[in-house]
């Protein structure tokens, strides 16, 4: 089957003879090939144009230009340079202001002050965090089914902006990632120690692979791969994840090696799911917020949401009842039905029905005819339910199965997530239709009436004490006392309501139980087994072909709602009165359609976001508690399974052991296959600790020929465009090795003398000349030697990242909101796309205030929903690692920056901006704008074109406007050169 | 049938512009991401309509006859005490056999079974081929929605579509070459994922059909713009594009974007029209069901479909069914009702299209595909109770095709009597791929992408194509 399935080629020829050739137990230090060989500390190559030369780095780039007969370009201007400096370091171009004191500066040390002011710019770790998030497939949800939240994911967000910024040693930053639980020994009576908070949160790095419910061992052996492939990959430079299945093909590792690398992680657990987890992917670990404020940040935050959520409970009834009084049109108070021989969704008599009276709708039917009424007014269509009812009472539903209250099931027995709050409602079958005096009668003379077999008072649904009941003059309900402070009902309290509600029978004997549906976490009334079927005249009742069902509302709030329904197979029939259910033409509409001018975007707007705030919001509160989404040590028997013996998976199947294997690392680097020394705790008390730690110190030692090679050269990679190796994230034979292999080895040394810091090596590699080249050479013999600039003969012009795209064209419009960290921000998506792919309120409540305006990196990660403005401009998901970011051109981001809501409400504010900062001259004001989004002086001739364009307009404004469109369009505005 | 570019020419009439693929082309092919590509092998679909069913259809209730299920109906699967894999833990436990609550009859030609829950589509049993036995690595939703639509169950890869897109480039350069047209009811397990590129540059991802307002996200000019201002300002932000370009004569990449905003303005003026269902004479509109609420929705899917298959959009995603649902085909409890409402909804629809194609001559040119995530299990765990219902089954999955090469009436692959597991070798989904990229003229072999330190492919490490399904 496996063999079948690998066609043959040429390439697994090429990897039998690397195998052979490259097999572990050749190797020796000295054949050891490039990447495998240890760091060398190359010499400084001497080269001919001395005074070229800032610093070592260009003696190289220059050694190679050489080589080729190519000479070095001319350093770019000051302007350029500034910007280029801006965009590279911190993600946002310089203000005009900034500019001007930057060009002032005339000092000779001038340009080497702002690389180091730019790299100690806390802006520096919210722009380069990205480079790292990608390689750690950042998230802030699980993926798949449910596409489930990580609550606390973003505190890895933060952490990685906070290292960045404080510059961590990468060494340091590798352990606490890997192994931030087992960086405290053991000691006093050999409890496992409480790790730092800073060291749990890191550790979120490993559990941020997109993740679904468990299903045992297959899981944890997928779990545990991915882990094993990441790690081989983002530290390592290696596809060490293509030995899962196979010894590598093209690499020095075999299978065993992957597993053997695996069974580092074998220690590790995922916290247990929180109770009332929808999906069961585990939960997260107390840990204390660290950083200086942080905790008070929250604290002031989580009070700030607290009382947003109370306002907003409410604003958005009233706001929904002034609109729907504006527009005069009011909403669902009616009967829908779905299924077999009812037909589809029919709703009947929509009209305003909270004015705090008492309704009643009844649905007759006498000999397979359908007669509705409410309020004692006949329904203008009589007779049938969609016009196509072949139907009998009831009987399209042969054998009803459910009955349910207070929560939709749209048929099929499950409640669904949006409830329907009733506060007041009675039910009363009958085994007769009633008459049209009878229908006239009012509700508590109705219950009298004979034929009645049923009556069910459901009072106070909704448990929330603020919305009780007591004023209703015909409510027979019983005293509710329940306290429920979030308004929402939790089952067990339900349950006591359950036991409240007044069930009345003609007969005794009949009396119905009432429970929650089976299974179901949510409220509903199931009229119990023995009810439905083991009594043939309550059975006969549902059959009959005659007979009446009347429901009774009186609900005085716009948010207040009420539901009945029955039904099996997959049919049902519902009388409700749902004031938030889609009318035609009504408030709902308006909403939806953005083109409604009868409410204003404002409202709209406003409608929506309340709605989504009353889960958002919690979700929030719930992000903001002092928790990370982490992982923990094996507690181990006898509370858990031991760590299991690791073996090697045979052809990568979960099912499929082979033979043991024990913690080792990758034999092509140690030359053998022998055990890891992994120190043991002196208490013994936890045998498999310090699994990771041993694999952490490893990897983050400067004997490993890989780790520091790896990391400068995805530096240089940001910083060029292009890696000195092109697959950052893979060394192995299939990569094309260095261009420069010296310097990298060089920039790798000078990384390890300088204690592991990363910021050492972008400030060597931003004041070389080499950086500070001009972007604009034409030079004949060098584009023909070297036609794609490996070698570096020019400054590579090239597009901005996505993030860096959105937060420019904010800083251009004066509106970014540079608050730093915390909870992830939610930016208007256009034509609310986030409505039709979210699986529940929760996720995304739109942010269009300020806190919808911060930098990207903040943004919600959702994988199911990448933001469409960053995803055409070749943002990732993040589901696997992603090295590198691609740079496609195509009209989707034509239409996204033209026609997308992003430029579109950022332009008048930049116009605005203009218009304010500067003079009243159109000449000053275009010259304003372009040094904003050029960060440059206008030419004459530009001034000249956009001067002409400017006067075609009646006013400044719309001019401003149309100009500032053009310019956040420009490809001078989309480039770094 | 109508000539694709002739049809294109008539309809930028007026607008007085080049295909874009020729701008792009002066402008440099490489940069050019939709350029039409020459397939690998000749075959004649041109593009592809895949009909994705959400939620998992029962294959013993539709397309797999299975007598020896309803004569065990209430009684274990035989030998169920020693099984194996994933089924173990579920058959050694009580369960019971649950019969086709329907009837099957043959027809056409190939003299194939089908139940009677299609009767419509069963008028062209004999275009369709089909397979059997396919089998995906996770019975979640997730994992194997993933599995079939992108060809492996963990998120990031690139979709089939993508892939199509990809190796072929698009016929129509004023629209996206891959579009998808989701259940208006809501989105499928995994969102974008289903229709995301993945690796693949973000060119190949699928485009979201939106079914009301303008119908591909920003299309629309912002308000208070004109036709005429806007010309103005493309205009202006042409020019200084150029002047910016004049400094690197060598970037093809800044002149295909000036080229992009050209397609983009196209597109805009393309894209509602092609949308516009009201052009549909009435018989069209009936053909459809579009007058029945029933059929109206995924009707509307298919009709547009086949409206992007005239205008020539490479691959076209239809999506029946959202997140797991009642509106999905995962039928865990009462298997008839719910089968019965689903095959209502998609059986004239997708009759119409396969009619509908073939009258325009298009058939030929349009491979259709038929998926689902997974089949269901011929048992209920306990006792048949009431309204009984099949769990997942991730060895019963059953697919056809129509349309290009296939060979119609064809079969590769059975079940055993229980449709449990394949009878002989399990086909992989990679199999199913491999057979998808050869009718579309790609060769699996050749279609790769580098990432990860390996040559990608849709198939992974290869599959084989099914030639009994093919011409």
């Amino acid at each position: 089957m496996f063999f079948r399935s690998v066609a043959p080629s040429i390439v697994s020829v090429l990897s039998l003879l690397i195998a052979v050739c490259c097999s572990p137990d050749r190797l020796c230090a000295e054949t050891k090939s490039w990447p495998f060989r240890p760091v060398s500390e190359p010499a400084v190559p001497t080269t001919a144009r001395v005074e070229w030369k800032s610093n070592d780095v260009d003696s190289f780039i220059q050694e190679k230009l050489e080589e080729a007969g190519i000479d070095p370009a001319p350093l770019a201007g000051k302007t350029m340079l500034a910007r280029r400096l801006y965009l590279d370091l911190i993600g946002l171009p310089p203000t005009p202001d900034e500019l001007a004191t930057y060009l002032a500066d005339t000092t000779p040390g001038a340009y080497g002050k702002l690389v180091n002011q730019l790299l100690d710019d806390p802006r520096y770790g919210e722009h380069w965090a990205r480079f790292w998030l990608d390689l750690a497939r950042y998230a802030d949800t699980a993926g798949y089914e449910g596409d489930p939240d990580l609550p606390h994911a973003w505190r890895y967000r933060d952490y990685v902006i906070d290292s960045l910024n404080r510059d961590k040693p990468y060494d340091q930053f590798i352990r606490e990632q890997l192994a931030g639980d087992e960086l405290i020994d053991i000691t006093g009576a050999g409890e496992l120690p409480n790790p730092s908070a800073e060291n749990l949160v890191a550790l979120t790095f490993l559990r941020l692979a997109p993740f679904t419910e468990p299903r045992g061992d297959e899981s944890r052996h997928e779990m545990l791969s991915e882990m094993t492939s990441t790690v081989g990959s983002v530290l390592l430079g290696l596809t060490v994840g293509c030995a899962k299945c196979h010894d590598h093909k093209y690499d020095p590792i075999p299978i065993e090696d992957f597993y053997r690398m695996k069974a580092f992680f074998a220690t590790v657990q995922i916290p247990p799911p929180l109770r009332g987890d929808a999906f069961q992917i585990g939960g997260p670990t107390p840990t204390a917020f660290y950083r200086k404020g942080e905790a008070d940040w929250a604290a002031r935050k989580t009070q700030e949401l607290r009382v947003e959520a109370e306002t907003a409970k409410q604003q958005l009834p009233a706001l929904v009842q002034h609109l729907n009084q504006r527009l005069g049109v009011v909403a669902g108070f009616g009967i829908q039905s779905l299924g077999g021989d009812f037909g589809n969704d029919y709703f009947f008599d929509q009209r305003l029905v909270t004015d705090d009276q008492t309704h009643i709708t009844v649905v007759n039917a006498n000999n397979n005819r359908w007669v509705f009424f409410t309020d004692a007014r006949f329904s203008t269509t009589q007779g049938s339910l969609a016009g196509a009812n072949r139907g009998h009472w009831y009987s399209g539903i042969n054998q009803p199965t459910y009955a349910s209250l207070g929560a939709a099931t749209n048929g099929h027995g499950k409640p669904e997530a949006a409830f329907f709050n009733g506060r007041l409602a009675h039910l009363l079958v009958f085994n007769r239709p009633l008459t049209e005096e009878e229908i006239k009668l009012p509700v508590s003379s109705l219950s009298q009436l004979d034929g009645l077999r049923l009556w069910l008072d459901a009072a106070d649904l909704d448990g929330d004490p603020a919305t009780t009941n007591s004023k209703d003059q015909d409510s027979s309900a019983p005293d509710s006392s329940a306290q429920d402070s979030e308004g929402r009902r939790k089952v067990e309290e339900w349950r006591a309501k359950v036991g409240q509600l007044t069930l009345r029978q003609s007969d005794p004997a009949l009396q119905p139980a009432l429970s929650t549906l089976p299974g179901a976490d949510t409220p509903a009334v199931k009229f119990e087994d023995d009810f439905l079927s083991g009594d043939p005249r309550f059975l006969e009742m549902l059959k009959d072909t005659a007979g009446s069902v009347v429901t009774v509302f009186a609900s005085r709030d716009q948010d207040e709602s009420y539901l009945f329904e029955i039904g099996g197979e997959g049919q049902f029939i519902a009388t409700f009165v749902n004031p938030t259910a889609k009318v035609e033409g009504g408030v709902e509409d308006a909403i939806a359609d953005a083109t409604d001018d009868r409410i204003t975007a404002v409202e709209r707007r406003k409608v929506q976001s309340l709605r989504n705030l009353g889960k958002f919001l919690p979700q929030q509160l719930k992000r903001l508690q002092p928790m990370a989404m982490t992982l923990r040590h094996s507690i181990g028997p006898p509370y858990e399974p031991g760590v299991p013996t690791s073996r090697v998976m045979l052809r990568g199947y979960w099912n499929d052991p082979g033979e043991e294997v024990e913690p080792g690392f990758l034999s092509a680097i140690t030359g053998d296959q022998a055990p890891a020394p992994i120190r043991l705790d002196t208490f013994k008390r936890w045998p498999t600790r310090s699994r990771r730690k041993a694999l952490a110190d490893w990897i983050a030692s400067p004997s490993n020929p890989l780790t520091a090679r790896v990391i400068v050269n995805r530096l240089w990679y940001r910083h060029f465009g292009r890696g000195i190796v092109e697959t950052p994230s893979d060394f192995g034979a299939l990569s094309e090795g260095p261009s420069h292999e010296a310097l990298l080895d060089y920039l790798a040394n000078k990384l390890i003398k300088n204690q592991w810091s990363l910021k050492s090596i972008q400030r060597l590699i931003c004041n070389s000349s080499t950086y500070r080249q001009v972007s604009v050479r034409s030079d004949d013999v060098a584009s023909q030697r070297d036609p794609d600039n490996i070698l570096l003969w020019r400054y590579p012009v090239r597009r901005l990242g996505a993030e860096v795209v959105r937060d420019r064209i904010l800083h251009a419009s004066g509106r970014l909101n540079e608050e730093r960290f915390g909870l992830p921000i939610f930016p208007p998506l256009p034509d609310a796309i986030e409505q039709r792919v979210r699986y529940d309120n929760s996720k995304w409540a739109t942010q269009y205030g300020p806190e919808g305006r911060k930098r990207s990196i903040y943004i919600y990660q959702q994988r199911t929903l990448n933001m469409p403005m960053l995803q055409v401009f070749d943002a990732p998901v993040c589901d696997q690692s992603r090295p590198k970011r691609l740079e496609s051109t195509t009209p989707l981001q034509a239409l996204a920056l033209y026609n997308g809501p992003l430029v579109t409400a950022e332009v008048p504010y930049f116009a605005d901006r203009v218009i304010t900062e500067v003079g009243g001259e159109p000449v000053d004001r275009i010259g304003h704008a372009i040094q904003i989004a050029w960060c440059r002086n206008a030419t004459p001739q530009e001034i000249e074109q956009l001067s002409a364009h400017y006067s075609q307009f009646d006013n400044d404004r719309d001019a401003m406007i149309s100009v500032c469109r053009i310019l956040l369009n420009s490809s001078e505005f989309l480039y770094l050169n | 049938m109508l000539n694709r570019r002739t049809w294109l020419a008539n309809l930028h009439n007026g607008l007085g512009t080049l295909a874009l693929a020729d701008v792009l082309q002066a402008a440099g092919a490489a940069t050019d991401p939709y350029a039409p590509k020459t397939p690998h092998l000749p075959r004649k679909a041109k593009r592809c309509i895949f009909l994705f069913m959400q939620g998992g259809v029962s294959q013993m209730d539709s397309f797999e006859f299975k007598p020896e299920l309803t004569r065990l109906h209430g009684k274990r699967i035989p030998g169920s005490h020693h099984v194996e894999g994933e089924l173990q833990g579920r058959l050694t436990h009580a369960h019971s056999i649950v019969g086709s609550p329907f009837r099957f009859s043959q027809h056409g030609q190939s003299g194939r079974y089908l139940s009677e829950l299609f009767p419509q589509l069963a008028g062209h049993v004999d275009d369709l081929a089909f397979v059997h036995g396919i089998e995906t690595e996770n019975p979640n939703h997730g994992p194997s929605t993933l599995q079939v639509t992108t060809g492996s169950q963990f998120p990031g890869s690139a979709s089939v579509g993508s892939w199509i897109s990809y190796g072929l480039g698009t016929e129509n350069a004023n629209m996206p070459g891959y579009v998808v047209i989701q259940d208006p009811r809501g989105a499928p397990v995994n969102g974008g994922h289903v229709w995301g590129n993945g690796y693949l540059p973000a060119a190949f991802q699928g485009t979201l059909l939106r079914n009301e307002g303008s119908p591909i996200l920003n299309l629309a000019r912002p308000s208070g713009i004109s036709d005429q201002s806007q010309r103005a300002e493309l205009e202006q932000l042409r020019k200084l594009n150029e002047r910016f370009n004049e400094q690197y004569p060598e970037s093809t990449e800044l002149e295909a974007r000036i080229a992009s905003y050209e397609l983009a303005f196209r597109m805009q003026a393309e894209a509602p029209e092609l949308v516009d269902l009201a052009n549909e004479p009435e018989h069209i509109r009936q053909l459809y069901g579009l007058n029945n609420s029933r059929t109206a929705g995924f009707g509307t899917q298919c009709l547009m479909a086949r409206r992007m298959a005239e205008s020539g959009v490479r691959y076209t995603l239809l999506v029946h069914g959202v997140q797991i649902n009642a509106n999905s085909w995962d039928d865990h409890g009462d298997v008839k009702g719910g089968m019965i409402r689903h095959s209502q909804e998609v059986d004239q629809p997708v009759a119409a299209l396969l009619a509908d194609l073939k009258q325009r001559g298009m058939l030929e040119e349009t491979l259709v595909v038929w998926a689902s995530e997974m089949g269901r299990t011929p048992f209920v765990p306990g006792n048949v109770g009431n309204k009984p219902g099949r769990d997942h089954n991730k060895y019963g999955l059953v697919m056809w095709m129509a349309g290009g090469d296939t060979r119609g009436g064809a079969t590769v692959g059975a079940t055993d009597d229980f449709s449990l597991r394949a009878a002989g070798e399990p086909i992989p989904i990679r199999d199913v791929h491999a057979t998808i990229l050869d009718l579309m003229g790609l060769d699996d072999e050749q279609l790769r992408y580098p990432h990860a330190g390996r040559l990608r492919r849709l198939t992974d490490i290869g599959g084989y194509v099914l030639k009994d399904l093919i011409l």
